[in-house]
């Protein structure tokens, strides 16, 4: 069987356990993977994993971890999904808010069934190791999502508010992965913090790329009327001068002040904006130094290279 | 363009040698620093060779001078500022 199907008939199992309701189950397999852009199946799983690979060389004994891994991970973007009212064609954007809420609780507890079936030992030390972890991961998480909500109402963010904010809203669950993947694959504590810290640097890469490609993709996300404080934002609020800062002062506003609609010629302008001062390069120049961090973690840490292979290749294909 | 980019090099391997110390075992960013570098080399890379003892580069560390020299290179090659920007797409965020 492949890898990809056992995760999935694990899941069948979690959930036939759960005594779920059959809307609920049709909803769980609906939402599973709906927005992967890549068609890559059960990416958290896989990442949890991989670094149960890279320390043991048999990445089969995370298996629970990787699926609570995949059950939270949906809960958070569920949660997050809720919070900034967009990806409105995904399964839990369909329907009523407070039933999409309940699905993402659903999906949080569940992930703490599916770390049930790891192997009993002397007082149960992996499956508390691996719930506190959990655990820890979703009070970060969840400060991280309410300190982002605080933001979009203030109009100041400094650059580094911004990097602390994603390193515990986006940060935090790579480095769950990471951490459960490392410890069900017996490394010792500093290989878990090694690669604790290298999910840190991978989150906050793939958060930059999330914020500079919806920056502009004005039909899919609300995120600059909504003064979502992405890494485009927060740069252009900090960096601009004079007139420039004028003009984007009033494109922030334009939306809240009911005056106007932020519209096509609007659009446009932010556009034009971001372009020439520099919105681009900065955004790129901040993924290269993170992804750069990630691949001195991966190189330093004291596996032998052929088990580091996946992960340098994970860290080499985000180019 | 080959002239932004001359001065781009020049700047940063004057700063580089002796001009700026470098921070050394620093872990944190100053990502202010780096926001500014790039913006001035975005407007105008020129004004950075006329003002070298009031840049922020004192800030910044060897490997982050090397990949903004890095992406501003790629930028020289594409011609295009959204191929630079181009990342790529849905992992885990």
């Amino acid at each position: 069987m492949q890898l990809d199907q056992v995760i999935m008939a694990e899941i069948d199992k979690i959930l036939t356990r759960a005594q779920l309701s059959t809307e609920m189950i049709v909803l769980i397999k609906s939402s599973l993977n709906a927005d992967s852009e890549t068609g890559e199946l059960f990416k958290w799983a896989h990442l949890t994993l991989m670094n149960c690979e890279c320390v043991s060389g048999v990445p089969e004994v995370a298996l629970p971890g990787a699926i609570a891994m995949e059950l939270f991970a949906l809960a958070a973007d569920i949660f997050d999904d809720i919070q900034d009212q967009d990806n409105d064609d995904l399964p839990w954007r369909k329907i009523p808010a407070a039933n999409a809420m309940n699905l993402a609780i659903c999906l949080s507890a569940l992930s703490y069934e599916a770390i049930s079936t790891l192997p009993v030992d002397r007082d149960s030390i992996l499956y508390r190791a691996v719930g506190q972890i959990l655990s820890w991961m979703s009070v970060t998480a969840s400060d991280g999502q309410f300190q982002e909500a605080l933001f979009d109402t203030r109009e100041q963010v400094t650059l580094d508010q911004y990097f602390e904010l994603v390193k515990k809203k986006a940060g935090s669950l790579t480095a769950c992965a990471c951490k459960i993947g490392a410890t069900l694959g017996g490394a010792s504590e500093s290989l878990v913090f090694q690669l604790e810290q290298f999910g840190i640097n991978l989150g906050i890469m793939c958060q930059i790329r999330n914020d500079l490609n919806d920056f502009l993709n004005f039909q899919k996300k609300k995120d600059f009327v909504n003064n979502k404080k992405t890494l485009p934002y927060v740069y252009l609020l900090n960096i601009l001068k004079g007139n420039a800062a004028e003009q984007f002062k009033e494109l922030t506003q334009m939306e809240a002040n009911g005056l106007q609609r932020f519209g096509k010629e609007e659009q446009g302008c932010l556009k034009q904006l971001a372009f020439d001062e520099g919105v681009i390069h900065y955004c790129r120049v901040m993924y290269e130094i993170f992804r750069e961090k990630s691949m001195e973690i991966i190189q330093a840490i004291p596996v032998s290279e052929k088990r580091k292979e996946k992960m340098i290749k994970l860290v080499e294909d985000n180019i | 363009m080959k002239d932004f980019y001359n001065c781009l090099k020049e700047t940063c391997k004057c700063q580089l040698s002796k001009s700026f110390p470098m921070r050394k075992g620093v872990t944190n960013m100053n990502y202010e620093s780096i926001a500014e570098l790039v913006h001035d080399l975005v407007k105008n890379s020129k004004s950075m060779l006329s003002r070298e003892l009031g840049l922020p580069s004192e800030e910044l560390k060897t490997n982050e001078f090397t990949i903004i020299q890095r992406v501003f290179s790629d930028y020289k090659v594409s011609g295009d500022v959204l191929t630079i920007g181009a990342l790529p797409l849905g992992y885990w965020a």
